[in-house]
C-alpha cells in the first residue's frame, strides 16, 4: 500500500505495510523533526501520530529566518 | 475523520510535543506559553521602558510577523509606547516583494504603521547585483541590513529596535562565534546586544531569544498571521546552515540542547563579567556609528566597487 506525502512542493509515494508513526516516516525521508511541521488530513499534529494509506500527510519544511 | 491520539493537558488535540518538558501542547496553550515567554524575556531584562518608541524589524517571515503580533497583543494597551514596523527590500528578485506583501497585510490587520526602504534607494545597490560580484552575499546582506535598520530606526525616532532572533538563531550565533573564535561578537550576543551608549546607535532588543523556531512557526500559523515562507535564493551553503543542521541533530538526540547552549552563554557572560559598555566612534565616510575608522558597510561598498567577480 502506498502513502502520498507532500513535502514542501514535492509529492512522494511511500510504501506502508501498516499504520506508521509520522516520526518513522520522517526518518525514512531523512528529515529532522525540529525542522518540520506535519499536517495530517489538513490539521497540524505532533510527529507522534500514526498514519495509514487513507490519510493525507503534508510535511512543511520550516524556512529559517533572514 | 478519526480522533487524534495525542492530547494537551486541557484535552484539546496536541500540535506540539515539547520533548524537553515531556508535555503535549494544543494551539491555545502553546500560544499562551509563547506570550508568557515573551513577557518574561522583556520584563526580566528590562527591554521596554516607559515612553519607548519601538521599531520592529519586519521581514514578512514567521519570526518577525510573530514578534509584531506579540508586541501588538501584549503592549497595545500601553499608551506611553509607540510601536511601528520597518521593512527593508534588499533587492532579491521577487522573493522580498512577496514578503513585503505579507508584511503589509499583517500591519494593515493590526493597524500598525509600516515604513519601507531599500538597499537600492539607500545604498544604490541590490543583492542581486552583489551576487554577480561575490559569493559571500549573506555577509554583505547582513552588514547592509544592520546598517540600514539602525539608520532608519534612528531617523524614525526609535528608542529601541526589536529584532526577531529566536532561540535557534541565538544558539547558532553562539556556536558560530565559538567556531570562529570571535570574542568580540560573542560578547555582543544576549537579550540586548551591544548595549553601547551612542546617540546614533539604537539599542537592539531580542524578545524572542527563549522561543524555539518551530514554536514560532506554529504560533504564526495557528494565529492565522500572514507570513512568507519562501527561502532566500542566496541562503545556500553558508556556515549558519551547517551549524543549524548540527544543532538540530543534537536537539533531536538530546532534547533541550538549544536551551542549554543559550543558558550556558548567559551564565558564562555573567561569570566572565565582560564589559559590554564601550564607546563608539563615527564612520569618516558616512558618519554612522562604528568601532573602526570606516564602518563595515562603507568598507564593503568600497570593496564591491573594486571587485569585478570573485
Amino acid at each position: 500500500m502506498l502513502l502520498t506525502v507532500k513535502i514542501g512542493k514535492k509529492t512522494e509515494k511511500l510504501k506502508l505495510n501498516r499504520k506508521e508513526k509520522i516520526l518513522k516516516i520522517l526518518k525514512k525521508l531523512g528529515l529532522n523533526r525540529e525542522n518540520v511541521v506535519c499536517k495530517l488530513n489538513g490539521k497540524i499534529v505532533t510527529e507522534e501520530e500514526y498514519v495509514g494509506t487513507k490519510d493525507k500527510l503534508e510535511i512543511i519544511i520550516i524556512v529559517s529566518g533572514d | 475523520m478519526r480522533d487524534l491520539t495525542k492530547k494537551c493537558a486541557c484535552g484539546r488535540p496536541a500540535i506540539l510535543l515539547r520533548r524537553y518538558e515531556g508535555r503535549y501542547y494544543c494551539d491555545h496553550c502553546l500560544s499562551k506559553q509563547i506570550e508568557k515567554s515573551f513577557k518574561k524575556t522583556t520584563g526580566k531584562n528590562h527591554l521596554i521602558k516607559k515612553n519607548d518608541k519601538i521599531c520592529i524589524a519586519l521581514s514578512g517571515g514567521k519570526d518577525s510577523s510573530s514578534l509584531l503580533y506579540l508586541f501588538w497583543k501584549v503592549f497595545r494597551q500601553r499608551r506611553d509606547l509607540k510601536i511601528f514596523a520597518l521593512i527593508i527590500d534588499e533587492g532579491i528578485g521577487n522573493y522580498r516583494k512577496e514578503c513585503i506583501k505579507e508584511a503589509e497585510k499583517l500591519c494593515k490587520k493590526l493597524g500598525i504603521k509600516l515604513y519601507k526602504t531599500s538597499f537600492k534607494k539607500e545604498l544604490g545597490i541590490t543583492i542581486d547585483k552583489v551576487a554577480k560580484k561575490t559569493s559571500k552575499t549573506c555577509t554583505y546582506c547582513g552588514v547592509f541590513k544592520r546598517y540600514l535598520l539602525n539608520k532608519k530606526a534612528r531617523e524614525l525616532g526609535a528608542t529601541k529596535l526589536a529584532v526577531a532572533h529566536n532561540l535557534d538563531d541565538e544558539a547558532q550565533a553562539i556556536i558560530m562565534n565559538v567556531i570562529r573564535c570571535d570574542l568580540k561578537r560573542f560578547e555582543r550576543l544576549g537579550p540586548i546586544p551591544g548595549v553601547i551608549r551612542d546617540k546614533k546607535f539604537v539599542p537592539r532588543i531580542k524578545p524572542l531569544r527563549q522561543i524555539h523556531e518551530k514554536e514560532l512557526y506554529l504560533y504564526a500559523a495557528t494565529n492565522s498571521l500572514p507570513f512568507c515562507s519562501k527561502e532566500c535564493p542566496y541562503s545556500h551553503d553558508n556556515v549558519r546552515r551547517d551549524v543549524r543542521k548540527l544543532i538540530n541533530d543534537l536537539e533531536e538526540k538530546y532534547p533541550g540542547t538549544k536551551i542549554q547552549i543559550v543558558k550556558f552563554y548567559d551564565a558564562i557572560i555573567k561569570k566572565l563579567a565582560i564589559q559590554k559598555k564601550g564607546k563608539l566612534g563615527h564612520c569618516k565616510k558616512c558618519g554612522e556609528p562604528t568601532n573602526q575608522e570606516i564602518c563595515k558597510a562603507c568598507e564593503l561598498l568600497e570593496r564591491l566597487k573594486n571587485t569585478k567577480k570573485d
